[in-house]
């Protein structure tokens, strides 16, 4: 018989938090929004990379729509998805979460075309552009775009 | 979203000791620089299972922030793994899931590995701050049963920590749920 044991570990967070000294709550905030400014010029190189990269990497005649080359797109558009997201890049943050939920539904169904993140490539590449970065309604239409296709291929992946 | 944290109350973070795993390099800056500004100095960024396994091998933790997506599932077992290591000092340290891309599978499997709480992102530091400091309130005792290790899952009536709103329209505080005989369900911690 399994022995269930209950006990209350220290918590030297909480002990650490209410030491003198320190910053308001809401310094604390303000604090580590600037701290974020600070890095955002090359996080968002850097999610240009990885739209780079997912181009690339559906552009060569090996991508195999299924295993470790979706596997990576995934994860790619994962970051995209977490890390525009920071930056209040909502519909960029938005394309990166739609392509997860088809490499991540293609990891255990059919191959994926590749026709559909490539849509989605094109999509995250235009909202970075200056005049649709400033356009809400064109991003907008994007996002919407990117749904149209999304539920196309559920749809064929549910007919299949 | 109430916030559950006064904004003008006193915090001190200067000495907290945080471990960071998460794959991308960016993420991984990403969430230090918001650990930075809210005053944490020592902060250990891993991007790796081993690299995790050795420092809470060596080093006193306060806090963990862990992605187990980035790391293809592994940051899961490295919880596991964690909660059932006898020896390690920081087998019972708070742990934060921090998660993009999740279903709510994965939300019960964090659960289930021991998570002190699990967060979608993208995260903004104010949403980061208010769940640290729900787990330095968190009163939840830790149990042992063989299979799991981990904060007490059951916290039908518990409600969220004292002096904390709750998340949804159900959620109550303790007090009030002592008595009422319609106490949330619903577990805090694992909302998203």
């Amino acid at each position: 018989m399994t022995v269930v044991r209950t006990f209350r570990p220290e918590n030297r967070l909480a002990k650490a938090v209410d030491r003198p000294g320190g910053v308001t709550v809401a310094d604390a905030i303000s604090r580590a929004t600037e701290q974020l400014e600070a890095v955002r010029a090359e996080c968002m190189s850097a999610l240009d990379a990885k739209i780079a990269s997912i181009e690339a990497l559906t552009s060569s005649v090996a991508f195999s729509s299924s295993g470790n080359d979706i596997r990576r797109v995934y994860d790619l558009a994962n970051e995209i998805l977490n890390e525009a997201g920071v930056f209040a890049l909502v519909e960029l943050s938005e394309a990166g979460r739609s392509l997860c939920d088809l490499t991540g539904g293609a990891r255990k169904d059919a191959a994926l075309d590749v026709r559909a993140i490539r849509v989605h490539v094109a999509a995250m590449k235009s909202l970075r552009r200056p005049e649709v970065h400033g356009d809400a309604a064109t991003r907008a239409a994007v996002l919407e775009g990117l749904r149209q296709v999304t539920a196309k291929v559920a749809a064929k992946v549910a007919e299949a | 979203m109430a916030t559950g944290v006064d904004p003008k109350r006193w915090i001190n973070l200067e000495r907290v000791s945080v471990m960071l795993l998460e794959q991308s390099d960016h993420g991984r800056k990403i969430t230090s620089q918001i650990l930075r500004g809210f005053g944490i100095r020592d902060i250990h960024a891993c991007r790796s299972m081993d690299e995790a396994r050795s420092l809470t091998n060596s080093v006193q933790l306060d806090l963990i922030i862990a992605d187990p997506g980035a790391l293809s599932g592994q940051g899961m077992d490295f919880l596991r793994w964690l909660r059932r290591s006898e020896k390690n000092v920081n087998r019972f340290v708070p742990i934060i899931l921090v998660s993009g891309h999740s279903t709510n599978a994965a939300v019960m499997l964090s659960r289930d590995a021991g998570a002190n709480f699990f967060v979608a992102k993208p995260f903004t530091p104010k949403v980061l701050l208010e769940r640290i400091m729900f787990i330095a309130r968190d009163k939840r005792p830790y149990v042992d049963a063989g299979k799991y290790v981990g904060p007490d899952r059951r916290w039908k009536g518990d409600g969220p920590p004292d002096g904390t709103p709750g998340r949804r329209g159900g959620d109550m505080n303790s007090e009030i749920d002592a008595v009422s005989e319609n106490s949330s369900n619903l577990n805090p911690a694992l909302h998203k």
